[in-house]
């Protein structure tokens, strides 16, 4: 079945963990990615080289699968000439260098433009192009910090605490692919391209703004895992020891509540009230949970039709019937380690055109020959000196 | 200067955050939004306590730059207004519980009957299939259920949530992504399709990806600390504020030991596995260190000598934060109540073709007679019918 994006060509310039995420997930709806790195790997290649296999093959298989892989010297004067001829070819470049690496390189936006006024560049940095910031290292906790996120996470007698993924990366990387659906979608009307200046500072931003108000609201304290109007609301710890989350936004909830913990008396209470009287709420949601196991309160929960979950550890995660039924984590037949659980799946569900895992992740240079010959037209000998030469 | 998406119209059933996220996303990127609420009103109502200004805060992300309409869909000629609309459109986006839709006899099979073109994203908690796919959509649940709160806050404390909205968020974005996606798609082959975005499917892509992180480190909460950080924490400054910095590389180590003047130590060359098995003794450094500056100091130290830092800025200050004016993150905007502070245009940067708020949020069913009218044909006695009936 064809892919939404089979008919974009992606030349991948990133390494790490946001501009790849990105791109997979580009490669998963069926965008062509030819990965471009360094003779010998790009920098995560290079760093989980001492790791244990499974590990490695975990971390190819999540960021490095449904693309092809091309080394290439950058910083070579010929290096940079094989590049070029092969933005000519491609729809969008895609990089996450540290700024301003790529001008400094020569091939920043402007020399793209003129090999190919179509290409579509795009740009993910920490904190983006312009800025106070712009050349500062980023770094997921730093960029967590400086966007107000952190500020608002954890309780209000502990320091701030940072949210337990790498937030900032994924969030940087779903606002860049956002920004090349985009661009294509202009060009196709246009049939010019442009710069996408990306940054995980923005979309921390973009995501945090809109909590100034429940903050503010709430005296400009971490609340834990209390909400700043939703009362009650808390994780609280069942008779088992588990952690069960649950609240109640609206007064019909407040009303189912009220009738589940007794005190009907109670369910008259308005948003107002519930606010104003949270010391005696929460101590109610506290004891009740606290006399029932957690798949008493989950099942209580549920016919009082009151939003609820239980805590998810991360590693049970994977077994988990949702993820299992919504393929969220496959586990996938390597040739080197055989079964291979906890690679993530795709999303979301384009039910038309669905994403896809193809193929084993390439090693580095694995498609040197397809491509510099197959699609640039060079010869064996040709990619032999180049070989010596250290270009690819 | 054109805006990128305004060939397509987005008919906007969603509601609360997630829904109306995505489309305000869609929105600033140019597309023509029509917002389709009940006669009797709009999405927030349940919600009653909510002050003012929070308020308007919510509005001007969730209801602007999109023209206001009313039907009732539960009516036959509600129902066959909507489908005359979805004729002339490209996008329906909807966030009701899951199979409302159908059982109001609009879902996708209807709406693919009257367009076969149309693209059809409906972004729910759980997704439309799976064990939870009838549970309540609600942010802290689906936090809960992704396995993020177990990864998040310090070892010896409770999982916490994050504190922002997150899951909605999250969601929302992927389901740009899959909207975005299917219309290039639509593009090439003229066919159109079923997104089904989940929450929590968003939201297990960032998690799933920590499976990794954890197996390499161990799955319990890291606090502020970082796996591959030595010294690595959120520390406290001479004037109080919180400041984290840390070293990552052995190029930075020897930074780090200039900065506070062991650099005796340097010779010793410290690799990564020594300086994580002494990480205790190496935050106490960094510790004693950040209490002798304020942070002015801290930041402008760690920046000279090249150690990723950042200050911890609450969400209050973000408004301010010199970085967040540069990338316009707020804008300042003047209705008839008077100046507020509201989240910018929607990143990420294009070059050619940039984001824009279109216009602030419409009253309730403002455009009722524009869009019948000059959309539909209806004559103002048809819409003076439809009036009657309740059907607008």
């Amino acid at each position: 079945m064809t892919g939404a994006l089979s008919d974009v060509k992606i030349l991948d310039l990133t390494q790490v963990l946001a501009g790849p995420f990105a791109t997979t997930i580009l490669s998963d709806f069926g965008a062509d990615i030819i990965k471009i790195e360094p003779p010998g790997g790009d920098y995560s290649w290079k760093l989980l080289n001492s790791r244990p296999i499974q590990i490695q093959k975990l971390s190819a298989w999540c960021r490095r699968r449904n693309r092809r892989s091309v080394t290439l010297n950058l910083t070579d004067d010929k290096g940079k000439a094989i590049f070029l001829k092969m933005v000519e070819e491609a729809d969008v470049v895609v990089q996450n260098f540290r700024q301003p690496v790529m001008d400094k390189l020569g091939l920043g936006y402007d020399v793209l433009k003129k090999a190919n006024p179509r290409i579509i560049y795009c740009a993910l940095s920490g904190y983006g192009q312009t800025g106070p910031y712009k050349e500062r290292m980023a770094y997921d906790p730093t960029v967590q910090a400086i966007s107000g996120i952190m500020s608002i996470n954890g309780y209000a007698d502990k320091p701030p605490v940072r949210v337990g993924m790498q937030l900032a990366d994924y969030g940087g990387a779903v606002y860049a692919v956002i920004g090349i659906l985009i661009a294509l979608h202009y060009r196709n009307i246009s049939g010019i391209g442009q710069m996408i200046d990306a940054s995980m500072f923005d979309a921390m931003c973009h995501w945090s703004i809109g909590e100034v108000g429940g903050f503010l609201m709430s005296g400009g304290k971490r609340l834990g895992n209390k909400h700043p109007w939703a009362v009650p609301m808390d994780s609280y710890v069942t008779k088992d020891n588990k952690y069960v989350v649950f609240g109640v936004q609206t007064d019909a909830q407040w009303r189912k509540f009220s009738k589940l913990t007794n005190r009907e008396d109670l369910a008259a209470w308005t948003f107002n009230d519930r606010l104003k009287n949270r010391s005696t709420i929460e101590p109610m949601a506290e004891e009740w949970v606290h006399s029932k196991t957690l798949d008493e309160a989950q099942e209580l929960l549920e016919d009082a039709d009151l939003p609820y979950a239980k805590v998810m550890d991360i590693l049970e995660l994977p077994e988990d019937p949702q993820v299992l039924i919504r393929e969220l984590i496959w586990e996938v037949d390597d040739p080197d380690c055989g079964k291979l659980p906890g690679v993530y799946g795709t999303v979301p569900k384009l039910l038309g055109t669905p994403g896809s895992i193809r193929g084993i992740p390439p090693v580095p240079g694995q498609h040197n020959e397809e491509i510099l010959c197959g699609m640039l037209g060079y010869t064996k000998d040709d990619l032999d000196s180049f070989k010596s030469q250290g270009v690819i | 200067m054109d805006s990128v998406l305004s060939d397509i119209r987005v008919l906007d059933l969603t509601r609360v955050l997630s829904g109306p996220f995505a489309v305000t996303m869609l929105s600033d990127m140019g597309a023509d939004v029509i917002k389709i609420d009940p006669p009797s009103g709009g999405s927030l109502k349940k919600f009653g306590g909510l002050p003012a200004e929070f308020k308007r805060i919510m509005n001007w992300r969730t209801e602007r730059g999109r023209r206001s309409i009313t039907i009732d869909l539960t009516k036959e000629k509600g129902k066959n207004l909507f489908l005359r609309l979805v004729e002339k459109s490209d996008v329906v986006v909807q966030n009701f519980s899951v199979g409302v839709m159908d059982k109001l006899g609009i879902g996708y099979c209807e709406l693919r009957k009257a367009n076969p073109s149309i693209i059809y994203c409906s972004i729910s908690g759980f997704g439309e299939t799976g064990p939870l796919r009838e549970k309540r959509a609600y942010d802290p649940a689906i936090q809960a259920y992704s396995g993020l709160n177990s990864m998040t806050g310090f070892p010896n404390q409770p999982p916490v949530r994050v504190g922002i909205q997150l899951a909605d968020y999250v969601g929302a974005t992927y389901a740009v992504i899959g909207i975005l996606a299917a219309l290039r798609y639509r593009d090439i082959s003229g066919k159109g399709q079923m997104i089904d975005c989940s929450m929590y499917d968003a939201m297990v892509a960032w998690t799933g990806g920590e499976i990794l992180t954890s197996k390499l480190t161990g799955a319990e909460r890291q606090g502020n600390t970082h796996p591959f950080g030595a010294p690595a924490e959120l520390f406290e400054t001479k004037d109080g504020k919180y400041f984290m910095y840390g070293v990552l590389t052995d190029a930075q180590w020897e930074e780090f030991l200039t900065m506070i003047g062991k650099e005796q130590l340097i010779q010793e060359k410290w690799n990564l596995g020594k300086r994580l098995m002494n990480k205790a003794e190496l935050n106490r450094w960094a510790a004693e260190w950040a209490k002798t500056r304020t942070l002015d100091e801290a930041i402008a130290a760690c920046d000279k000598h090249k150690l990723v830092n950042a200050p911890i800025v609450t969400a209050a200050e973000l408004a301010s934060a010199p970085q967040a004016v540069a990338r316009e993150c707020f804008i300042e905007i003047d209705d008839e109540i008077g100046k507020l502070n509201v989240s910018g245009p929607t990143p990420p940067k294009l070059s050619l073709t940039p984001s824009r708020i279109k216009g602030c949020p419409p009253k309730h069913g403002q455009h009722n007679d524009e869009i019948y009218s000059g959309l539909l044909g209806c004559s103002h006695n048809d819409i003076a019918i439809l009036r009657e009936e309740g059907v607008v």
